[in-house]
């Protein structure tokens, strides 16, 4: 398909699958009540659900979505390595370690998110530094240490799962599962997403040279030292946001950067915009399902994600690339 | 002034040194064959003199600017590689490939224009691959992503064309073919040529300078009449050469 068609189209799913999450759930909510949430200021109980329980929540959907295929497909050159995902350098385990720590000590949904930021942040320049050593910082070192940081940080994480007295429990799966019921208005995770899209972009031609080799983007122009060194605090960062508001959603930022390159190419100029409205509204749509399959219980989001996902993205790669292929 | 000079250059690889003192200068419309055994360092050579890796002792300029203090950017306007290898781990079409050639030219938030299009598919028709436009890379034959790659390299239009055993995978007719077309193409447009090759009746017969790499380091470098002689380079390769004439061209032939 033509970039030009795909982002128009992919804007179109955004804003369908974000009308779903507003008036699919638990309680039936007539269209009009959406419309008050929309527009006016909440008066009855339908519209007070819509507006300060399922707008925050399928708008933070969206941004964590888009935050992770973006970090995702970032991850997914910086290593010059397919299966790379936002999680593979360990900055989610990280972020995990510090949450449930924080939920065993008995803190609030807030202190959480403090700390898995936090964690997730010192896990960055924990793989920073130790990949920096002699040597240089090539994709392979990297990801070798990002891989064995993360092993270490799963260690961690399983630990404390076995020694957790069983009332945490539940709540400690879900946040390892990728849970968005306590997200609030999404403000700084969609500040982060519009800077980080933006920074992205400005990066997108030298990104798809360095998806060729570095001596070849270095022979075509490109500094890739200082390229690299950007795009890994760039993903890291979107990660670490995504992961503050959701916990660790999987599937989204492995297979939505590869789904859209099916579609519309590796260029990262459409592919980086693609693959946030393609991740925004994976996610929201999951979120929405997650709510209403087994209502009134809820499901963990990650499960979702994988549910709708593995399917398409199967029929993208048995379809085959677009253009040409014999 | 040479395009692309060297000043008491020195470059070293797993701890052998090579050159010394290196006083290169290629100028506009000369084509430099650059000889050695496997591992004698063509490959680290051409590097050094495309600023893909530092010196050892000495510098290289480009247009008489020290290459080290200049921007990659600024180094690919005016200078190309062609690499031994190319790598494509993601999706790409042939003309997609070409056209990042032009990376060097274009502003940062500026997107290719017709014009970039217009040398990316005649890059593509000078190497015969017009028609494969539109293919995936990963469907391409080892000849045919050799030719894209010289593509790329056409594409980004350089002065200085430094190529990496260019006649690597390619068939007899687009050897000839496409080396004679790289040659004319750096007379007519003030460009020079340097090319690491492992077949010296390619060298002799479209090089005019030749620059050859012993196993102990030496560098010996000058006109190719008088360097790719069977002496030389029956010490070169460590094998016996002889010369023969055939239907008018001098021809090498190992014993």
């Amino acid at each position: 398909m033509s970039p030009r068609l795909l982002l128009p189209i992919l804007a179109v799913l955004a804003l369908a699958s974000l009308v779903f999450a507003l008036i699919a759930g638990a309680v039936e909510v007539p269209a009009s009540a959406v419309w008050h949430a929309l527009t006016g200021t909440p008066q009855d109980t339908p519209t007070r659900i819509v507006s300060e329980l399922r707008l925050p929540r399928a708008l933070a959907a969206f941004v964590v979505g888009g935050l992770l295929a973006l970090a995702g497909a970032l991850m997914q050159v910086l290593l010059r390595n397919p299966l790379a995902d936002p999680y593979v350098l360990g900055i989610s385990g990280g972020a995990a370690v510090a949450a449930l720590a924080t939920m065993v000590a008995g803190f609030g949904a807030f202190w959480v998110s403090v700390d898995a930021f936090a964690g997730a942040l010192v896990s960055m320049l924990l793989v920073f530094a130790l990949a920096h050593g002699r040597g240089g910082w090539t994709p392979t070192r990297l990801l070798l240490t990002g891989v064995v940081l993360a092993a270490g940080w799963g260690a961690l994480i399983s630990f404390m799962l076995a020694v957790s007295p069983e009332r945490n429990l539940r709540g400690m799966l879900f946040w390892l599962m990728g849970d968005l019921a306590h997200a609030e208005m999404p403000i700084w995770s969609a500040l982060a997403l519009a800077a980080g899209l933006t920074a992205a972009m400005a990066l997108a031609r030298p990104l798809n040279l360095m998806a060729r080799g570095d001596l070849q983007a270095r022979a075509l122009g490109v500094s890739v030292g200082p390229l690299r060194l950007g795009i890994y605090f760039i993903g890291s960062l979107l990660t670490a946001a995504a992961v503050t508001v959701g916990g660790t959603i999987g599937f989204v930022g492995l297979i939505i950067p590869h789904a859209v390159r099916l579609v519309a190419g590796a260029d990262h100029r459409t592919l980086l915009p693609a693959a946030v409205l393609a991740g925004g509204t994976l996610l929201v749509f999951a979120d929405a399902l997650a709510r209403i399959v087994i209502a009134p219980q809820q499901l963990p989001v990650g499960v979702l994600t994988a549910m709708i996902g593995v399917p398409v993205f199967l029929f993208l790669l048995h379809r085959g690339p677009r253009r040409g292929l014999p | 002034m040479s395009l692309l000079a060297s000043e008491d250059l020195a470059i070293e690889i797993g701890g052998k040194r090579i050159g010394g003192e290196l006083d290169l200068g290629f100028n506009a419309g000369e084509s430099w064959a650059v000889l050695g055994a496997n591992g004698a360092g063509k490959t680290t050579l051409l590097h050094t003199l495309a600023g893909l890796r530092p010196p050892t002792e000495g510098r290289v300029l480009l247009d008489g600017q020290p290459l080290a203090g200049m921007r990659r950017r600024a180094i690919a306007n005016r200078l190309g590689i062609l690499l031994q290898a190319s790598e494509d781990p993601f999706p790409a079409t042939v003309l997609e490939t070409a056209l990042i050639g032009r990376h060097p030219h274009i502003g940062p938030w500026r997107q290719e224009g017709p014009e970039d299009y217009r040398m990316a598919r005649e890059a593509l028709a000078e190497v015969e691959m017009d028609t494969l436009a539109d293919r995936p890379i990963d469907t391409l034959s080892g000849g045919e992503r050799r030719r894209l790659a010289l593509a790329t390299l056409l594409t980004q239009d350089p002065a200085v064309y430094l190529l990496d055993e260019p006649s690597n995978h390619l068939d007899l007719h687009h050897q000839i073919r496409l080396l004679g077309h790289l040659r004319e193409r750096a007379r007519d447009r003030g460009g020079t040529l340097v090319m690491a090759l492992h077949d010296v009746n390619l060298a002799a017969r479209f090089c005019d300078h030749a620059l050859l790499i012993f196993h102990d380091g030496q560098v010996r470098h000058g006109a190719a009449a008088e360097l790719l002689q069977p002496g030389h380079l029956s010490c070169l390769y460590h094998h016996p050469i002889e010369a023969v004439d055939v239907a008018g061209q001098r021809a090498f032939v190992p014993t």
